[in-house]
């Protein structure tokens, strides 16, 4: 009963997806009969997909969306690590809680991408700085969420994981990584999308490669088809991001999943 | 033999020395029941005696040995169960043999899964049981890390009453197959009569009651000897000659 009602809405999801596309492309085609607004800065779909195909062809599609996963994979993997190890220093080290909170919550007020200008000039235009503001980026939630983690450990499990014969790093392993890793990997989801907003803008300032800069570059040009193409490919690739972790999520916290679904009940 | 003499405790942040002089034996084998009121440190002497806290004075002593800090040869069971929610039943169970890398630690969770009658349950998570499977999981836990003494604080309070006369019975059949030595804290007079060899009371501090439950198991609430036993445990720890004083509570 309450499988089938979630395949419903699955299949509304789906629908209301199609749909949308649909719609876009009818406006496009009438659009273009009747002249409404300029064709040129709403392209259609199927121009969009044109589009694909001809950087596909060019051989440079692959390059520029190679180039933007690298910088996104490096920022997250580095903003990620740092985030847990300091997070994780700082919710067992009162002092340096005291130290880091404030300055934390001081940067963490201002928005990352208002660093990027001063990345530049710090570091160049190169690679170094662009991964530095998508660290900048991850690195906040993921923080957060670790502290949070390691903060709501409870004491009775540490107690009792201590008269069960644990040592410090089974009780590290059994006890402390497992009722925080939850709380991390909702961090490092909130701080995906944040990811993706650091990459565009980093791309977008100083850059002749990758999804950010080919929207710039469509603004300069006027080629408004490109501008989409771009856009599109970052939506599919955070959509695949974002999916990987939720299916790494589901993985790793089966007993998390069943003991709700059995409270709905 | 588990030998607590003379302790004393108190915490910086209270005035009142919580624990004065608690002096008592206890034999191997031998199932006792500490009762008290809210507040008088029973929960307190449970910490010291699994080795959390360390006394302000006096000497614990677990079959020869001083206790110093938390041990494998204590094994306790919480008010709330505190299982781990990442593990399934049996892993929850096998986990204490595991970890201490005894080469029967599947036996061992085999066990007392059957013990506790739950092998039916084996892979669920705990957050899928009801409070009662999940306070027999706690038990089959510590059991299975195989220690002498089996420390239990008002394992049973947060139970519906009748999962709670279930699992008292439960318990009872469980400590005549282990033969562990058992010290449970609770509230309620008669279970503590109902359940134990011997009943330590403890008021202001001190011991007040030290006494052998007489009666044969299975024991009847409405015997008379069980009738007398809880009117007079009762009488001690209500301190009947302040008469503004209420009556104890019990928890039945
Ligand atoms: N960590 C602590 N710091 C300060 N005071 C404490 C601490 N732990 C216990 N106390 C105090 O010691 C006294 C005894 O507490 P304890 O929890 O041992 O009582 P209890 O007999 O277990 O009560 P209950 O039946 O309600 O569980 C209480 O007054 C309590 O406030
Ligand atoms: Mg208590």
């Amino acid at each position: 009963m309450k499988h089938h009602k979630r395949k419903r809405y699955k299949v509304i999801s789906v629908v209301s997806l199609i749909m949308f596309f649909v719609i876009w492309q009818i406006y496009a085609v009438l659009n273009a009969k009747m002249g409404w607004i300029n064709e040129a800065f709403l392209p259609a779909p199927t121009e969009v997909l044109v589009t694909f195909q001809k950087f596909f062809e060019e051989g440079t599609l692959f390059d520029h969306i190679g180039i933007s996963m690298i910088r996104i994979l490096k920022g997250f993997f580095v903003g990620s690590i740092v985030g847990v190890v300091v997070g994780y220093i700082m919710a067992k080290l009162p002092v340096f809680e005291s130290i880091l909170q404030p300055v934390i919550n001081i940067l963490g007020a201002i928005p990352p991408y208002a660093f990027m200008p001063l990345l530049i000039i710090w570091f160049g235009v190169g690679e170094f700085a662009k991964i530095v503001m998508i660290v900048l980026a991850t690195f906040i939630p993921v923080l957060a969420s670790t502290i949070q983690g390691v903060k709501s450990i409870d004491p009775l499990h540490i107690r009792s994981a201590r008269t069960l014969g644990c040592n410090e790093l089974q009780l590290f392993h059994h006890v402390i990584v497992k009722t925080s890793l939850p709380y991390i990997m909702a961090g490092m989801k909130t701080s995906i999308s944040l990811c993706f907003s650091a990459l565009v803008v980093a791309e977008m300032i100083g850059s002749d490669t990758g999804l950010g800069f080919i929207i710039v570059d469509g603004r300069n040009w006027f080629k408004v088809a490109n501008m989409f193409m771009a856009m599109t490919s970052i939506a599919i690739l955070q959509t695949v991001f974002q999916t990987i972790l939720t299916m790494i999520e589901r993985k790793l916290f089966k007993w998390k999943k069943e003991g709700l679904s059995s409270a709905i009940e | 033999m588990l030998e607590v003499k003379g302790i004393r405790k108190s915490f910086a942040s209270s005035e009142v020395q919580v624990l004065k002089d608690i002096t008592f034996t206890i034999e191997t084998g031998e199932f006792v029941c500490l009762l008290g009121k809210s507040g008088c440190g029973k929960s307190t002497l449970l910490d010291l005696l699994a080795g959390y806290t360390k006394p302000d004075g006096g000497e614990l002593i677990l079959n020869g040995k001083e206790i110093k800090g938390p041990g494998i040869d204590r094994g306790l069971v919480f008010q709330e169960h505190a299982l781990y929610p990442w593990y399934t039943v049996y892993q929850n169970i096998s986990f204490g043999p595991k970890i201490q890398k005894k080469a029967n630690y599947m036996e061992l969770a085999d066990e007392y899964l059957d013990m506790i009658g739950m092998k039916k349950y084996k892979d669920y998570y705990p957050d899928s049981l009801s409070g009662g499977m999940k306070q027999r999981v706690g038990i089959a836990r510590a059991l299975a890390a195989e220690p002498d003494v089996l420390l239990m604080d008002e394992p049973f309070s947060a139970l519906d009453p009748s999962t709670r006369v279930k699992l008292r019975d439960d318990l009872v059949e469980i400590w005549k197959k282990t033969t562990k030595t058992i010290i449970f804290v609770t509230h309620s007079v008669p279970e503590a009569v109902y359940l134990a060899d011997r009943v330590i009371a403890m008021k202001d501090g001190t011991i007040q009651f030290n006494e052998k439950i007489n009666i044969e198991r299975k024991r009847d609430m409405n015997d008379p000897r069980f009738v007398d036993y809880v009117n007079r445990i009762e009488a001690f720890i209500s301190n009947r000659k302040k008469k503004e004083e209420k009556l104890v509570v019990t928890n039945d």
